[in-house]
């Protein structure tokens, strides 16, 4: 069995034209997906301080929430204008009296990794669009 | 189980003696050990760093999920009684850590790598900002 891939200038120009096209709209989804999987697993590590081992500032979890500031660019964590998300600096970086609790870095160990597959995966697919 | 030396205490001693070969000894204290803080005995000492070291999550590419390596994040918080002894912990406390490599067992440590700091600000009774670091073993 033999497989013959054949291309052409006209072929390469008609890529060329599709790829930013591509580029944007799947870019954008890569983006989206992994700051809503990111803001996912931090909220998870802040509600499991603040509802599974106390009480206390309840409302800062709910306080997490991601969003897209550009249109490949996008951020998550807590926001200080939600709930007790004003607290999140003490919370994360902790202070004299408290540890770290390191949410969002956390979240970037299992994020970070699959975020550089999901980007080298997109810019493999705009030349090979079928594979 | 077959990443090396997984006890936390083991990593926490390494890095308190490279921090108190810089900011001096009897200086780096674990959280609720602090004299004058937490109803502890003794006055709060004027300068120190608060020194956390938690296993951090790696990824794994292996089928049987093993790890051969473990990675740490390691949290300072440098506190003074003010800004510039604040900064002069933090300055000391980057000396002793940034690219440093641990003995730990019979490993040798990645460098550690720095990954964010916060700016000092009022903290209770003293000042204080902090940093974070990652390696692996």
């Amino acid at each position: 069995m033999r497989i013959t891939v054949s291309h052409n200038l006209a072929d390469l120009e008609s890529d060329l034209r599709k790829i930013p096209r591509i580029l944007r709209k799947e870019g954008r989804r890569v983006v989206q997906h992994n700051i809503v999987e990111g803001n996912r697993i931090a909220k998870a590590f802040a509600s499991e301080q603040h509802t599974m081992f106390g009480d206390e500032d309840i409302e800062y979890p709910p306080s997490f929430t991601s969003e897209m500031t550009g249109p490949m660019r996008g951020e998550y964590g807590p926001d200080a204008a939600i709930g007790d998300g004003s607290q999140a600096e003490g919370y994360e970086h902790g202070s004299i009296n408290s540890p770290p609790h390191n949410d969002l870095g956390r979240s970037l160990d299992q994020i970070a990794p699959e975020f550089g597959m999901d980007v080298s995966d997109l810019v493999s697919s705009l030349f090979w669009p079928e594979s | 189980m077959t990443a090396p030396e997984l006890d936390e205490r083991v990593h926490w001693d390494a890095i308190a003696d490279a921090l108190a070969a810089e900011v001096g000894t009897g200086r780096v204290f674990k959280y609720g050990d602090v004299p004058g803080l937490d109803g502890n005995a003794g006055d709060i000492p004027p300068i120190f760093v608060l020194l956390t070291v938690q296993r951090r999550y790696t990824s794994t590419g292996r089928l049987s999920a093993r790890h051969s390596r473990s990675g740490w994040r390691v949290s300072t918080r440098y506190v003074g009684r003010t800004v510039d002894e604040a900064a002069w912990a933090a300055l000391r406390a980057t000396r002793a850590l940034d690219d440093m490599r641990l003995s730990i067992g019979t490993r040798t440590s990645t460098p550690i790598h720095h990954e964010s700091t916060q700016s000092i600000k009022p903290d209770g009774a003293r000042l204080s900002g902090s940093s974070s670091w990652t390696y692996a073993l």
